[in-house]
């Protein structure tokens, strides 16, 4: 498939200003999208300067250096902006590549106009979260019907990722104008990587159930594996509950009661806020990415648990997955975690409410659910939401994955207040996980541990 | 200025009618000061162009970096900023004595957490400098401390770098107290 764009739909004016209107007064009488470069201004000097002169020392070769000077002259000005009449086609190796693959990107623009383009330049609009192993452009001189083209790779991660339109520069040969335009390219335009969600260590969750059976011990007495308590034998108690032991000694029938072990419904909730979006370095996954990933371990392993299992991000865009099992429900959660644009590996700048999201969330959340928040406690409101919830009674667990870094004395100031924010939250008894840089399982092993001494 | 384009465009008109019709070129006295005039005039249009080209400004259209990943900012790069500007606007001096109020909450929040003092304790520790063994880092959050030699010297640097010097060593000596309170809340069992 291929899209022919004439010059007319250049979209983009190099010279408007960010409040939309033209910031440049030549603006109004240049064809839209030309910017002249101001690179032979001046040249009229070059021609005026030696007739001046030679008039002045009465000396005739400086006149007809003048002369060259005035054909410069004519040169730069009488050069217009060539038209953009090209064809620009995209294709990606793999579509729906895994995460971690590479990903081939093959740009293909044709002349399709009449004349010449002697300096053509092509940037592609890569998608914000993915990087490039070799430049996305193009710099050519292109004939008509020809055709020039340019590959690069990318590293897929997950996430929905579209293609910006190609920014397409076209100069004269005298480079005195330029121009300027962003054009659609036709192929593909989007990348879509969803990760299968994998299993980690089984998460150690707190006492609030459903009624259901699951693996959760309560302080309830009934059937199970761990001892509770004995009581007064009832007809029809099952005979492998009764104290046989008891019944030798004393002759007295009594029956044995186990620790219940029942479902839980937890909501795993990821900080995908403006402010989450923090990194030690330019090369490691942010914390809203981390976030996610910890997200595609809990939510397999909970349902594998029996839990019901729901999700949602607290930040901009109505992202929210009811609780529920089953592998429909499994299938939507990792399309959710995948795919959603609150979720992106890069922000949003759609307007958020912090407090007007609380309120609603309180209200979707059901009255027996546990919140797994998913958080770097970028700040002290994210301590905040994860203390009122839990004062709420739904039991939070809060897993932080840590973006701090300790290079320089603000990045390590940085770290202090969220060591402080993790210690506030455990003083108020809320059960925390500080991931650092080792595999999520691992700190959950040890978190499991920790919690169960 | 249409005049003068006018007049410029009916004296390159009249040149090339001189040069089929030569005769109507005696109608001006090619005298040595017109001559002259006419040079001086190229000349001081020349200059006039080079200046122009001089101070004009060459454009050309940003193509930006669509190669790199969109980098997310490091938690502290906005404290990290401040500290390393310089200057005495008011602005600056205003958001300095912010920072610093804020470096002592977090500092009285920090000895909290390590639990190795009483409430009403923590603020006293910090006022009087006991909570480190540093003497800047005493000096830079306490009251009534007089400032260590080496703060003095940075003093007669300017308040920025004298500013610069206290919240280096105090941010040093907080995480040097952090690590100490993670060490007991591992060891008395807080972390739940």
């Amino acid at each position: 498939m291929s899209e022919r764009v004439s010059r007319d739909r250049g979209s983009a004016d190099g010279s408007t200003g960010a409040n939309g209107r033209n910031a440049d007064p030549l603006g109004r009488i240049r064809p839209r999208g030309v910017v002249p470069t101001g690179r032979w201004t001046g040249m009229a000097a070059l021609a005026l300067l030696p007739v001046g002169l030679g008039v002045l020392l009465r000396h005739p070769p400086l006149l007809l250096v003048g002369a060259l000077g005035v054909a410069f002259a004519a040169y730069a000005r009488g050069d217009s902006a060539p038209d953009i009449d090209v064809t620009i086609e995209r294709d990606l190796s793999d579509p729906t590549p895994d995460p971690g693959e590479e990903v081939t990107v093959t740009l293909r623009v044709r002349n399709e106009g009449d004349g010449v383009l002697p300096d053509l330049r092509l940037v592609d609009g890569v998608p914000a979260a993915l990087a490039t192993d070799a430049p996305a452009r193009l710099g050519t001189a292109l004939r008509p019907g020809r055709t020039a083209t340019v590959s690069y790779r990318v590293t897929a991660i997950r996430g929905v990722h579209e293609w910006d339109p190609v920014h397409v520069l076209a100069r004269n040969p005298s480079g005195s104008r330029e121009r300027d335009a962003r054009l659609d390219a036709g192929g593909a335009t989007t990348l879509r990587c969803t990760p299968e969600l994998e299993a980690s260590a089984s998460l150690p969750l707190r006492g609030l159930t459903t009624v259901y059976s699951g693996r959760v011990p309560t302080d309830v007495g009934g059937s199970g594996i761990e001892f509770h308590s004995t009581r007064e034998y009832r007809h029809g108690d099952p005979a492998k509950r009764v104290n046989w032991a008891r019944y030798a000694r004393s002759g007295e029938l009594s029956t044995l009661e186990f620790r219940e072990e029942r479902a839980a419904t937890v909501v795993v909730c990821i900080d995908a806020r403006e402010e989450a979006y923090l990194a030690p370095d330019a090369e490691s996954p942010n914390a809203v990415e981390r976030s996610v990933e910890a997200a595609s371990q809990a939510v397999p392993a909970l349902l594998d648990s029996g839990d019901r299992v729901g999700v949602a991000a607290f930040g901009p865009g109505d992202c929210r997955l009811d609780p529920g099992v089953g592998d429909d429900h499994a299938a939507r959660a990792r399309e959710l975690l995948a795919t959603h644009p609150a979720l992106a590996p890069t922000p949003t700048d759609e307007r958020f409410l912090p407090t007007t999201w609380v309120r609603r969330f309180r209200r979707w959340l059901p009255a027996d659910a546990q919140v797994l928040f998913c958080t770097p406690l970028p700040d002290d409101y994210a301590a905040t939401v994860a203390r009122r919830l839990d004062a709420y009674g739904h039991a939070v667990t809060v897993i932080s994955p840590d973006s701090t870094a300790d290079d320089t004395p603000g990045h390590r100031l940085a770290g202090i207040e969220r060591a402080n924010r993790l210690s506030r939250l455990r003083s108020a008894g809320i059960r925390v996980i500080d991931w650092g840089e080792e595999s999520l399982a691992t700190e959950l092993e040890r978190a499991a541990a920790r919690w169960s001494r | 200025m249409r005049a003068v384009a006018a007049l410029g465009v009916a004296a390159v008109a009249f040149g090339f009618v001189v040069v089929v019709q030569r005769g109507l070129a005696g109608l001006f006295d090619l005298t040595y000061v017109f001559v002259t005039g006419a040079g001086v005039l190229a000349l001081v249009q020349g200059i006039r162009y080079a200046n122009e080209a001089r101070t004009v400004e060459h454009r050309a259209t940003e193509t930006g970096d669509p190669e790199d990943r969109y980098e997310v900012p490091v938690p502290g790069d906005d404290d990290d900023e401040l500290i390393s500007r310089g200057g005495f606007s008011r602005a600056s001096i205003k958001r300095r004595r912010e920072f610093h109020h804020h470096l002592r909450e977090v500092a009285e929040e920090t000895l909290r957490a390590r639990g190795d003092y009483a409430d009403g304790e923590v603020a006293d520790a910090v006022d009087d400098g006991t909570w480190t063994d540093d003497p800047v880092a005493a000096w830079f959050l306490g009251t009534d401390i007089s400032p260590p030699p080496r703060a003095r010297l940075r003093r007669l640097l300017g308040a920025d770098a004298e500013f610069r010097y206290g919240v280096v060593h105090t941010v040093d000596a907080l995480s040097a107290a952090g690590a100490e309170g993670g060490a007991l809340d591992t060891l008395s069992g807080v972390d739940r």
